[in-house]
């Protein structure tokens, strides 16, 4: 099956034709992200204020918050959540026929159709970061660093839109899959480190979960940026980050193949 | 298929197995229109989905211009057209012509060539008004157009409607069926129409592959058929004053209603038969009428089979 670039660019364009006929809409989402970003900053800033805490998982303050921002605007990159209820949708309904009858693949057709709003909303995002990154000080990455995180940060989009559209394949299967991404979204929260910094474990089990996909999701873009891995440590993650992302992309797409074969179209 | 026993059906079911389709064995020529058609849950939605790739078969096997579609989908979808009366393939907050413009990046067609052909179907389709509308904003009569404009841009050689005029007022069926007999005639397409409207089948089709029960339980002539089933014809004629039929043609009377008189004649009587039921008494009006399509058809559902 030849991937044709410029039929994809087409895609992304009339999404975001789409997406502009509703203007407010789009600015909603646009800043909705930036919003959380600043909420979570402020609410661990308020948390080390009240806690007197000079560290929390090998982390000063700044660097923390910096962590936290770094992690969370990452997140926003990600197309997932809104390609699962599509997903979800089209299959339960049969509207995915529609998509099967023309020559696209499909789970690279919804991850570009869904690829506007969080990419406009990373840019958007990268200004802030970088404004509040210079504001707060701390831990500034060197060169080694900064070519890692750049690495990193692919592979977890890659890997975290993986898990989404596995959990949306699901759909073929299962009528409902929100409860899953909901129980999804919870352990991934603890286990990325996007909660608190997997450090905080220490030991075997810190070491373990970092080798692990999640971990890709979160702590390592983010230990890499702050200076918690750095040299062979860091190169080592961000290797095992591309391998996790083949897995689950190998995974997804033969889940998807399977899918196909039992889909039975709704409708008539 | 589960069956469900309340509460129980939470630790165990029953599964059924249904075939939807059983002994569909068909050869479609290039350039043919077809007409297929059943009744409610006789296989024809399932039939086009093995057709075009969406649906794996159980057993059997499928071949449409070399491809196997359900294998062979990403290529073999390059030279297919598809309209669903009921989906829509089109961007629904964008313009149609942005819809277009997309289908031309993804079926990776020539510029000039894509431009000259939606030229041919803003004339053809009357469409000018609408390309700079948003989906949303048009009529079902409009979207139809537009959706069978834009599965055609592309050239397919082969093109599945599953009832595409569904919903349609008289007019824009009209105009419907008369593209599509153009594109058949001109350019050769070959398709397969799958509706519940018999009229599109008398106007467009000269092959029936009717299916029952996930069989096929007619396959040919359109002419043929209505020949198997069509045996008589109904005469109605008003006279000026009531009528006493004699004995010859007391079988043929229908009904009656006064001086109204419904005689149902053989068909190969008709023309002998109507002047003598003329000159019974002083007639003031006659009509003749044939049963259509539909009514062949209502008898087949319910007779369930019409094998040759």
């Amino acid at each position: 099956m030849r991937v044709s670039a410029g039929k994809y660019l087409a895609v992304f364009h009339a999404q975001v034709k789409n997406l502009f006929e509703y203007k407010v809409n789009v600015y909603l989402k646009l800043i909705r992200p930036i919003i959380m970003v600043l909420a979570v900053g402020a609410l661990w800033m308020v948390l080390f204020e009240k806690t007197g805490k000079e560290e929390i998982g090998g982390l000063t303050q700044r660097t923390f918050i910096i962590y936290l921002l770094i992690i969370r605007y990452i997140a926003v990159f990600s197309p997932g959540g809104a390609s699962i209820s599509e997903m979800n949708e089209e299959i339960r309904t049969g509207n995915i026929t529609m998509r099967l009858v023309r020559p696209v693949h499909y789970p690279l057709w919804l991850f570009v159709r869904n690829l506007p709003v969080p990419l406009f909303s990373g840019m958007i995002g990268l200004l802030v970061v970088t404004v509040l990154a210079g504001v707060l000080g701390g831990h500034v990455p060197s060169g080694g660093q900064l070519v890692c995180f750049v690495f990193s940060v692919p592979a977890t989009i890659m890997t975290q839109y993986a898990f989404y559209q596995g959990i949306g394949i699901l759909s073929f299967w299962i009528y409902d899959v929100f409860p899953i991404e909901r129980f999804y979204k919870m352990a991934s929260s603890i286990l990325s480190g996007e909660m608190i910094p997997l450090t905080i474990f220490g030991g075997m089990a810190q070491t373990v979960l970092q080798f692990l996909p999640f971990a890709s999701l979160a702590f390592i873009p983010g230990g890499i940026y702050t200076g918690l891995f750095s040299g062979k440590e860091a190169a080592a993650l961000v290797a095992s980050q591309y391998g996790w992302a083949a897995i689950l992309w190998m995974t997804v797409l033969g889940m998807y193949r399977k899918g196909l074969q039992k889909y039975e179209a709704q409708g008539g | 298929m589960k069956g469900q026993r309340g509460w129980k059906s939470l630790f165990y079911r029953k599964n059924r197995q249904v075939d939807v389709i059983h002994d569909i064995n068909f050869a479609v020529e290039e350039g043919e229109f077809i007409g297929y058609i059943g009744p409610n849950g006789a296989g024809k939605s399932t039939t086009i989905k093995l057709l075009t790739g969406i649906l794996y078969p159980s057993s059997g096997s499928i071949r449409v211009l070399g491809y196997e579609p359900h294998t062979q989908r990403y290529e073999y979808t390059y030279h297919i057209g598809v309209v669903f009366g009921q989906r829509s393939l089109l961007e629904y907050d964008i313009p149609v012509s942005d819809s277009f413009e997309l289908y031309r990046a993804i079926y990776e067609l020539d510029r000039k060539q894509y431009q000259q052909r939606v030229g041919e179907f803003t004339e053809m389709l009357e469409l000018e008004d609408l390309l700079h509308i948003p989906v949303r904003k048009l009529s079902l009569g409009q979207r139809m157009r537009c959706e069978i404009a834009a599965s055609l841009l592309h050239r397919p050689k082969v093109i599945f409607l599953d009832e595409p005029t569904i919903g349609l007022d008289a007019l824009s069926k009209h105009e419907i069926r008369e593209f599509l007999q153009r594109i058949n005639e001109q350019e050769k397409v070959t398709i397969i129409l799958t509706t519940h409207d018999m009229d599109d089948i008398e106007e467009l089709c000269e092959r029936i592959i009717f299916i029952h029960v996930g069989n096929i339980v007619y396959d040919g002539s359109l002419t043929t058929l209505m020949n198997k089933y069509v045996t008589h014809k109904d005469v109605e004629i008003v006279y000026e004053q009531p009528v006493a039929a004699p004995a010859a043609f007391a079988s043929l009377v229908k009904e009656t209603d006064h001086n109204r008189y419904v005689f149902s004649v053989a068909r190969d009587e008709t023309v002998r038969i109507v002047p003598e039921l003329l000159n019974l008494g002083s007639a003031k009006d006659v009509s003749i009428h044939e049963p259509r399509l539909e009514d062949v058809v209502k008898i087949m559902y319910a007779n369930g089979n019409a094998k040759e």
